[in-house]
């Protein structure tokens, strides 16, 4: 457990400086980093239950995805601040390095074994990301409107009232 | 309503967010809501990864067709943040276009300071090795493998190095650091972790969120150039490391990475 608690603010320091690194707003930071924390705290807790690492990053990014719409709508900001940092913990660094590694020594089974779990990965953060925005925009005809629409449709609607 | 400004205010803003890394449904709907406070029939936008097109058109009202080329790209997401945040101001009308227009031209990164900017890779390593399960001995050697990667990409940076050539060069410059801490500290440290933490800061973890997105979206062009895009710079990270490892990894371990 205590490992846990361990990576898990390993998690939240490199997404942290990762947002800072591909330039994020300050007041953002802290959030980019729990959703990533968060993110990578769900995995480990998956990796841990017994499940493959191809399901366990599709619950991380599912969960990433659905942290990053709720900061987005709560702190009024583009949701790409905190998603990238949300799957940066399952971005498949490991993946490339064992495709690489496996490639040197000649060992194309494991080479291509990584080679398909990557891909497997990639498709399966894909697959969590587009059900999280479908959600959201579905959701999102109710009660969670963004601003910026809200305002439109008001403006159509006093249009409307004119007619 | 001056549609000529309105029309240039709507192209800065997408621009600016194309150049900064925004997906491209994120750019049309912001250009869209731009153009839409114009209550005109006709709003048309048509955004791919180098390009934007956008006209309006009205009974009254002669068509404005813009075209407007996108050169250089990069992330930055404070400024999309910021053009996200004026959109929303001008299009809920509590600021006039003129200010808007003004405000946006006004936008700027602003970049953390370059002495803290130098240890980011480095925290980013260190970071992503704790996470990993690395030991005290592994984080230790990640401090010198990350000070060295932010070293070159502080370099690269002043010389105006980018692109493929820096994540392979970058990247080859892991690689080998970690060859000689390892060959130094032996078999106290676990390579795999050490090189795995430290080739994050490079990872295209913007690329593959954005081709996801561009691509389920429908915007498949964009999608596919940024899912070719991931993909290239994952090839020139493995190629880098690689490169390090088959050269000098037999020279200083004899064979024994």
């Amino acid at each position: 457990m205590i490992e846990i608690g361990i990576k898990t603010i390993g998690f939240f320091i490199a997404v942290f400086s990762f947002s800072m690194l591909i330039n994020s707003p300050k007041k953002y930071l802290i959030w980019a980093g729990i959703s990533g924390a968060a993110a990578g705290f769900i995995y480990m807790i998956c990796m841990e239950a017994g499940w493959n690492a191809v399901i366990s990053s599709f619950w991380s990014a599912l969960a990433a995805g659905l942290i990053s719409h709720i900061f987005a709508r709560a702190l009024k900001a583009p949701v790409t601040i905190f998603l990238i940092g949300g799957i940066l913990p399952t971005v498949p660094g490991n993946g490339i390095y064992q495709i690489m590694n496996y490639v040197l020594q000649n060992d194309r089974s494991m080479a291509s074994f990584y080679l398909t779990q990557t891909l497997e990965i990639a498709g399966a953060i894909a697959l969590a990301i587009f059900l999280m925005d479908t959600l959201f925009k579905v959701v999102r005809k109710g009660e969670w409107k963004q601003d910026s629409l809200r305002y439109i449709q008001k403006e159509e609607r006093k249009e409307e009232e004119k007619w | 309503m001056d549609y000529k400004l309105l029309m240039d205010t709507a192209m800065l803003a997408g621009k600016m967010m194309l150049e900064s890394g925004a997906e491209t449904y994120r750019v049309e709907d912001t250009m869209h809501h731009i153009l839409k406070t114009s209550h005109l029939e006709v709003v048309e936008i048509l955004v791919v990864l180098t390009g934007i097109t956008a006209c309006i058109s009205g009974e009254n009202v002669a068509p404005v067709t813009l075209i407007q080329g996108i050169e250089k790209r990069g992330t930055n997401l404070s400024v999309i943040e910021q053009v996200n945040q004026i959109s929303r101001r001008y299009c809920g009308g509590e600021i006039e276009l003129q200010e808007a227009y003004d405000q946006l031209k006004r936008v700027e990164s602003v970049p953390y300071p370059s002495a803290l900017a130098f240890f980011i890779p480095l925290a980013v390593a260190v970071g992503f090795t704790i996470s990993l399960g690395g030991s005290l001995y592994d984080v230790l050697a990640t401090v010198i493998v990350g000070l060295a990667l932010s070293g070159v990409m502080a370099g690269a940076e002043t010389a105006g190095i980018d692109g493929l050539i820096l994540d392979i060069g970058t990247s080859f410059c892991v690689g080998l650091m970690a060859v000689i801490v390892k060959s130094i500290l032996g078999g106290a440290i676990n390579l795999d972790t050490v090189v795995i933490g430290s080739i994050m800061p490079l990872v295209p973890g913007v690329a593959i969120t954005n081709a996801v997105r561009d691509t389920l979206q429908g915007d498949y062009i964009s999608g596919c150039a940024r899912i070719l895009e991931a993909f290239l710079k994952a090839a020139a990270i493995a190629l880098g490391v690689g490169v390090a490892f088959a050269v000098f990894g037999n020279g200083i371990m004899g064979g024994n990475l």
